[in-house]
C-alpha cells in the first residue's frame, strides 16, 4: 500500500500526461485547421475569379457558377458580389422613375400617351414649340428576361423609351430579317403621334420608298390628298432632295437675315409658327444610293434640323451629319435604341390599329381642308390691323399662298430689287396688285412711298388715283403714270427723280455719318425716310429706241440698282421678256441687282436657264424666287385675285379713310389725256403772283416730269424773247399760243398788257375769237386783227416801239399765210415783212413779243431771213422733223420725229437741249 | 438659379440619355471593377496556393513534432507500471488555426510539467 503522498505524486504525473495529450491535440488541430482555411480561401477566390472573369451578369446564367445557397463558398462569393453591384447601382436606383417623369413632361399628349387617349382626335397645338421627345416603346430593367438587363436585387422597373425628332434629331431605323412590318408600325405610330399633336397643316410628311410606288404606309392615304402627306416617285429621289435643299437655303437665308440661327429660334422670337415642320421618311431597302444622292442627303441632313426638316431613314446605308438617333430592330417586338444604350432592350409599342389610323388620317385631312378653306383670297393677304409694320430693315408681305400657307416677298438688303416676267395675260398686273396691296396694308405711307408707272396701253394703275367713280386714292402712291407707252421721257423723269432722291438720302446719311437707311432712320428719327418702291410695268418700253433716252435711262437704272439698296430705294421691274432689251446687252448689273425674281407661268429668262419652274407653273400662280432665279430659291405661290373690280378698291378705301387726311393725292400722269391749263399747278401759282415778282412767263405746255411742272417762256425786256410754234398740226399749235396768252394775261393787271391777235387760218378763227373775248372779259386789251390789216398794224406797232414802252404781245396764227402779202413792197417804203423782222428784232427789248405759228420750218426761215434765227429764242416744234430744227436749237443735232399730242420745246436761254412737252388741252375741248 | 438656367438649355433628349446613361454607367463601372477584381484575384489565388502549401508543410511538421513529444512523454512514463498511457493525441477541431504557435509552446511547457512530475515521484511512489 502506498501512502497519501505517493498517491498525490502519481496523480500529478497522470494529469500532466493527460494535459500534454490535450495540448498536442490542440496543436495538431490548429495546424490542420490552418490548412483547411487556406484551402477554403483558395476555393473562394477561384470561384470569384471565375465569376468576375465571365462577368457576374453572365455567370448568373451559368450552372457551374450560378449561386448555390447550400454551398457556403458560393453563398459567400455571391453575397459579396451583390453588395458590390448594389453600391455601383446606387445612382441609377431612381433612374426609371426619373425617365418616366421626364417623358411625361417632354412628350405630352399624343407625343407620349397611349393611343387610346389621342388617336382619332385632331391636334390643337399651334406649333410654337415641338415636344422634345416622342414615345416609341418601353424598357424594363429586369434580370429575369435576359442577361443584358441590370439589377437583380429589385423587381423589374419599366420606363418609357422616347426619341427626339422635330427640330432636334433625325432617326435612322435599321430592320432585321422579316421585321418590315414592325418598322412600318414604328414609323406609322411615330408619324401619327406627330400629326395628331399639332393643328392640321403644321407638319408635312414626305414619303419615299425605293421599292414602292404608292403603297407606302397605306393608312395615311386620306392625308395624301392634302399637303400633309406627299408620296414621292421612287425613281425621283433627286426631286425631293432638290426641294429640301431649296427649302433649307431659303429658311437659312430668311432666318439669318433676321439674325436667328434657326427656324426654331425665329419661331420662338416671333411667337408664331412660320413654316410647317417637314418629316421625310426614306425607305432605302439597304440599297446603296448613288454617290451624288448620298452627298446631297448628307448635306441636307446637316442643315435640315435648323430648317425644321427631320429625316427618318429606314435601311438607308449612309451616315448622316447632324444629330441622329438610331433604332435597330432585333425582332418583331424589340429593338436597341441609341437613347437607352446598347445594353437595354426596348420593347416596341404595339402597332396602331389600321382602321383607326386610317380614320384618324381622314379626320385630320378633313380638318386641314376645312382650315385651308379652299383657295385663298386677296383679303387673306391683308393683316387684321393695317399699317402696323415698320420698314426700317425691309419690306415684307405675303403675296400668295402655297397649300394655304402664305408665301412672302421680301424687299430689303438681300433682295433690293425685283424683276417680274411673264407673257401678256399671265397675271403680272394681278401680281403687282397683290404685292402693292400686301405692302400698303402693312406699312403706313410714312413707311412706304410708291411710284407706279405703266408703259402698257391701258390704265392698270389708274384706279389708285382719285377718279370720277371713286374719290379715294392709295395714300402710299406719290406718283401714278399710266398710258406712258409713247412718253419714254416720263420713265426717264422717274429715274431722274429717284437718282435725285438717292443723292438726297446719301447726303443726309453722310451728314449723320451713317451708311444705310436703317441707320439713317435711327440717327434722324424725326425725318421722313420711307422706303421707296418704284414699280415700272413693261419697263422694256423705256429702252425701246437707240437714242439719248435709252442711254440716259440705262445709266440711271444701273446707278439706282447699284446704290438704291442701302438708301431704301427699290425697283420693281416688270416685263414680258427681259432678254430682248438690247440696251442691257453686256450690262448685266441691273439684272444682277434684281435678286428677287418673280416668274409668272410660261415666263422666259426671268429665272436661270436651268430653272424650269415657270414652265410648269399653273395659271394664277407665280414662282417667287429670292435667289436670283436659281432653282433652290423657288417657291410656287397661288396669287389670289387682286385686280378684279372692287377687290383692291375695298382695301384702298379703308387705307384712304385712314391716311388721306395726312397724305395728299398722288400725282397722276396719264399720257392719253391732255393736261388742262386751268388745273395745272404752274397756272395756279401764277394767280398768286398778283404783284409781279421776277419776269412774266408764258406757259406753253406741261413738262414730262415726276412733279406737275410746266414749260414756260420767260419774257424779260431782252432781245430774242419771241416764241415760234412750228408745224402744221392745228390744235397743238393753237393750244400753245392759247396757253401762252392766257397764262401771261394772268400775270398782268388790267390794262397792263395788250394782246393783238391775227388769225390767217380760217378754221382757227373761232378759237382765236374766243381767246380774245376771254382776254377782254378778264379786263385786258385784246384785239382781233384781220389778215389784210396785219401789215398796217405791224407798222403801227413798230412805230410805237420807241414811244410808250407798253407790253404788247402779238399772237400770229399761220404767219406763213401772210407772207405773200407782207413781202409786197412799195418803192421807198419798208415791206410788211421788213417791219415784221424789225418787230421780231427790236420788239422784245421794248416789251413787244411775237408768239407766232409757222406751219413749216422753211416759212419761218423765210420770215426771219438770213441770220435772224436768234430773234426766235423759244421754239415749240410739232409735226416737223428734228433734222430741220438744228439752226433754231443752237446748232444741235435734234432727235425728234412728230408725235401726236406732243411738242418739242427749246428755249435757248434755259435749255441745254430740246425737251418733249405736252400742250394743254384747248378750252373748248374741256367743255 | 444658375443651375436652373443651365438646365433649361439641356434638351429633354440629352437629359433622357444622361439618366439612361446611369444604368449604362453602373453596368460599365461594375464591369470595370470585375475586370480589375479578376486581375487582383489572379495574384491573390497564387498567394493562396502558396499559403496552402505552407499550411500543409506546417501541419506535417506539427504532426511529426506532436508524435515526437508524445513518444518522449511515453518514454518518461514507460518504467512506471502504474501509468495507464491511454489513447494517442488526436487533432482537436475547435483548435484555432491562428493560435498554433501558442499551442506549440503550450506542448513544450506541458512536457516539462510531465517530466517534473515524474522527477518529483518518491521511491514509494515509483
Amino acid at each position: 500500500m502506498i501512502g497519501k503522498k505517493a498517491r498525490q505524486q502519481r496523480g500529478r504525473v497522470v494529469a500532466a500526461l493527460d494535459e500534454l495529450r490535450t495540448r498536442i491535440g490542440l496543436a495538431m488541430g490548429a495546424a490542420r485547421n490552418a490548412r483547411v482555411e487556406a484551402e477554403l480561401e483558395l476555393a473562394t477566390q477561384e470561384l470569384e475569379r471565375a465569376i468576375v472573369t465571365v462577368g457576374s451578369d453572365r455567370a448568373r446564367g451559368d450552372p457551374s457558377l450560378a449561386p448555390r445557397p447550400e454551398d457556403p463558398v458560393s453563398d459567400a462569393v455571391w453575397q459579396r458580389l451583390d453588395q458590390v453591384r448594389a453600391a455601383f447601382g446606387q445612382e441609377w436606383a431612381d433612374g426609371p422613375a426619373r425617365l418616366r417623369s421626364l417623358v411625361a413632361a417632354s412628350a405630352p399628349g399624343a407625343a407620349g400617351q397611349p393611343p387610346g387617349r389621342w388617336l382619332g382626335r385632331v391636334g390643337t397645338d399651334s406649333g410654337l414649340t415641338a415636344p422634345g421627345l416622342w414615345r416609341i416603346g418601353s424598357c424594363a430593367v429586369d434580370s429575369s428576361t435576359d442577361a443584358e438587363e441590370f439589377d437583380s436585387s429589385t423587381d423589374a422597373e419599366e420606363f418609357d423609351v422616347a426619341v427626339p425628332l422635330l427640330d432636334e434629331s433625325h432617326l435612322s431605323i435599321s430592320s432585321a430579317q422579316g421585321t418590315r412590318h414592325a418598322v412600318d408600325a414604328l414609323v406609322e405610330s411615330l408619324l401619327m403621334r406627330v400629326l395628331s399633336t399639332f393643328e392640321p397643316g403644321a407638319v408635312r410628311v414626305h414619303l419615299w420608298d425605293i421599292g414602292q410606288l404608292t403603297a407606302v404606309l397605306p393608312n395615311f392615304y386620306p392625308l395624301s390628298r392634302t399637303s400633309a402627306v406627299t408620296v414621292h416617285d421612287p425613281t425621283r429621289l433627286v426631286d425631293l432632295l432638290d426641294e429640301f435643299s431649296g427649302h433649307i437655303r431659303r429658311i437659312h437665308a430668311d432666318a439669318m437675315q433676321g439674325g436667328y440661327p434657326s427656324l426654331r429660334a425665329m419661331r420662338e422670337a416671333k411667337r408664331r409658327r412660320i413654316e410647317p415642320w417637314r418629316v421625310a421618311v426614306l425607305y432605302g431597302n439597304g440599297e446603296e444610293l448613288e454617290p451624288e444622292q448620298r452627298r446631297d442627303l448628307r448635306r441636307i441632313a446637316s442643315g435640315a434640323l435648323d430648317a425644321g426638316i427631320s429625316l427618318i431613314l429606314v435601311d438607308v446605308p449612309t451616315v448622316l451629319g447632324g444629330s441622329v438617333e438610331t433604332v435597330s430592330l432585333r425582332d418583331e417586338h424589340s429593338a436597341f435604341c441609341s437613347m437607352t444604350g446598347a445594353d437595354l432592350v426596348v420593347r416596341l409599342d404595339p402597332s396602331l390599329p389600321a382602321a383607326q389610323v386610317s380614320a384618324a388620317s381622314g379626320a385630320i385631312a378633313k380638318a386641314l381642308v376645312a382650315k385651308q378653306g379652299g383657295p385663298r383670297g386677296f383679303t387673306d393677304l391683308v393683316p387684321a390691323e393695317l399699317g402696323q409694320e415698320r420698314s426700317t430693315d425691309e419690306l415684307r408681305t405675303p403675296v400668295g399662298f402655297d397649300e394655304g400657307d402664305p408665301v412672302e416677298v421680301v424687299i430689303g438688303d438681300a433682295t433690293p430689287h425685283a424683276l417680274i416676267g411673264g407673257p401678256s395675260g399671265s397675271g403680272k398686273t394681278n401680281f403687282l396688285y397683290a404685292l402693292l396691296g400686301g405692302m400698303a396694308a402693312r406699312y403706313s405711307p410714312d413707311e412706304l412711298a410708291l411710284y407706279l408707272l405703266d408703259f402698257k396701253e391701258g390704265v392698270s394703275f389708274a384706279g389708285l388715283a382719285p377718279g370720277r367713280k371713286d374719290e379715294s386714292w392709295l395714300p402710299h402712291a406719290r406718283l401714278i403714270g399710266v398710258n406712258v407707252n409713247t412718253d419714254r421721257e416720263f420713265g426717264l423723269a422717274l429715274l431722274r427723280f429717284l437718282a435725285d432722291e438717292l443723292r438726297h438720302r446719301s447726303a443726309a446719311a453722310k451728314e449723320h455719318e451713317v451708311t444705310t437707311l436703317a441707320e439713317l432712320r435711327a440717327a434722324d428719327p424725326h425725318g421722313s425716310w420711307p422706303r421707296i418702291v418704284a414699280v415700272i410695268d413693261e419697263f422694256q418700253y423705256l429702252f425701246a429706241g437707240r437714242d439719248t433716252v435709252t442711254a440716259l435711262a440705262t445709266s440711271l437704272l444701273e446707278d439706282i440698282a447699284r446704290r438704291g439698296r442701302s438708301q431704301g430705294i427699290h425697283l420693281v421691274l416688270a416685263s414680258q421678256d427681259v432678254a430682248g432689251i438690247e440696251a442691257f446687252w453686256g450690262k448685266p448689273a441691273v439684272f444682277e441687282q434684281c435678286t428677287l425674281r418673280i416668274a409668272m407661268p410660261k415666263a422666259r429668262r426671268v429665272l436661270t436657264e436651268t430653272n424650269q419652274a415657270a414652265v410648269t407653273a399653273p395659271r394664277w400662280h407665280a414662282v417667287v424666287n429670292h435667289d436670283s432665279g436659281v432653282a433652290h430659291g423657288n417657291r410656287l405661290a397661288h396669287i389670289p385675285d387682286a385686280s378684279s373690280p372692287g377687290v383692291f378698291a375695298r382695301l384702298q378705301r379703308s387705307l384712304w379713310q385712314r391716311y388721306a387726311s395726312g397724305h395728299g393725292s398722288p400725282r397722276l400722269f396719264d399720257g392719253a389725256v391732255a393736261p388742262v391749263l386751268d388745273e395745272s399747278a404752274a397756272y395756279a401759282e401764277l394767280a398768286q403772283a398778283t404783284a409781279l415778282v421776277g419776269q412774266p412767263r408764258a406757259l406753253v405746255g406741261q413738262a414730262i416730269a415726276v412733279s406737275d411742272v410746266a414749260f414756260g417762256v420767260e419774257l424779260p425786256r431782252a432781245p430774242g424773247r419771241n416764241l415760234a410754234v412750228l408745224g402744221a398740226a392745228q390744235w397743238p399749235a393753237m393750244s400753245i399760243l392759247d396757253s401762252a396768252a392766257r397764262s401771261l394775261a394772268r400775270q398782268f393787271g388790267q390794262g397792263d398788257v395788250e394782246f393783238l391777235a391775227c388769225c390767217l387760218v380760217d378754221s382757227c378763227a373761232p378759237a382765236v375769237a374766243r381767246l380774245t373775248d376771254q382776254l377782254q372779259r378778264e379786263g385786258h386789251k385784246a384785239e382781233l386783227v384781220y389778215g389784210d390789216e396785219l401789215g398796217e398794224r405791224l407798222s403801227s406797232v413798230h412805230a410805237g416801239l420807241s414811244e410808250d414802252g407798253a407790253r404788247r404781245v402779238l399772237l400770229l396764227y399761220g404767219v406763213d399765210a401772210a407772207l405773200p402779202t407782207l413781202e409786197r413792197k412799195e418803192p421807198g417804203t419798208q415791206s410788211g415783212l421788213d417791219v415784221l423782222r424789225a418787230v421780231l428784232k427790236q420788239g422784245p427789248a421794248r416789251g413787244v413779243h411775237v408768239f407766232g405759228w409757222w406751219r413749216s420750218v422753211a416759212r419761218l426761215k423765210d420770215t426771219l431771213g438770213f441770220g435772224g434765227t436768234e430773234d426766235v429764242g423759244a421754239l415749240a416744234a410739232l409735226d416737223v422733223q428734228g433734222s430741220d430744227l438744228g439752226p433754231f436749237c443752237a446748232g444741235q443735232v435734234v432727235h425728234w420725229s412728230p408725235r401726236p399730242g406732243r411738242a418739242l420745246f427749246f428755249d435757248r436761254t434755259t435749255h441745254s437741249s430740246p425737251e418733249v412737252m405736252i400742250p394743254y388741252a384747248l378750252p373748248e375741248e374741256n367743255s | 438659379m444658375t443651375g436652373e438656367s443651365a438646365e433649361s438649355h439641356v434638351s429633354p433628349a440629352m437629359r433622357y440619355k444622361e439618366i439612361a446613361g446611369l444604368a449604362q454607367k453602373a453596368t460599365v463601372d461594375l464591369q470595370a471593377w470585375e475586370r480589375s477584381r479578376a486581375a487582383e484575384l489572379e495574384s491573390a489565388t497564387a498567394a493562396a496556393r502558396g499559403e496552402i502549401e505552407a499550411a500543409i508543410d506546417r501541419e506535417q511538421r506539427t504532426m511529426d513534432q506532436a508524435h515526437r513529444w508524445w513518444r518522449m512523454a511515453l518514454d518518461n512514463v514507460a518504467r512506471l507500471s502504474w501509468v495507464m498511457v491511454g489513447p494517442e493525441p488526436e487533432p482537436i477541431d475547435s483548435a484555432r488555426a491562428s493560435q498554433l504557435t501558442r499551442y506549440t509552446d503550450d506542448v513544450r511547457s506541458g512536457y516539462q510539467e510531465l517530466t517534473q512530475a515524474v522527477l518529483d515521484l518518491g521511491w514509494r511512489a515509483r
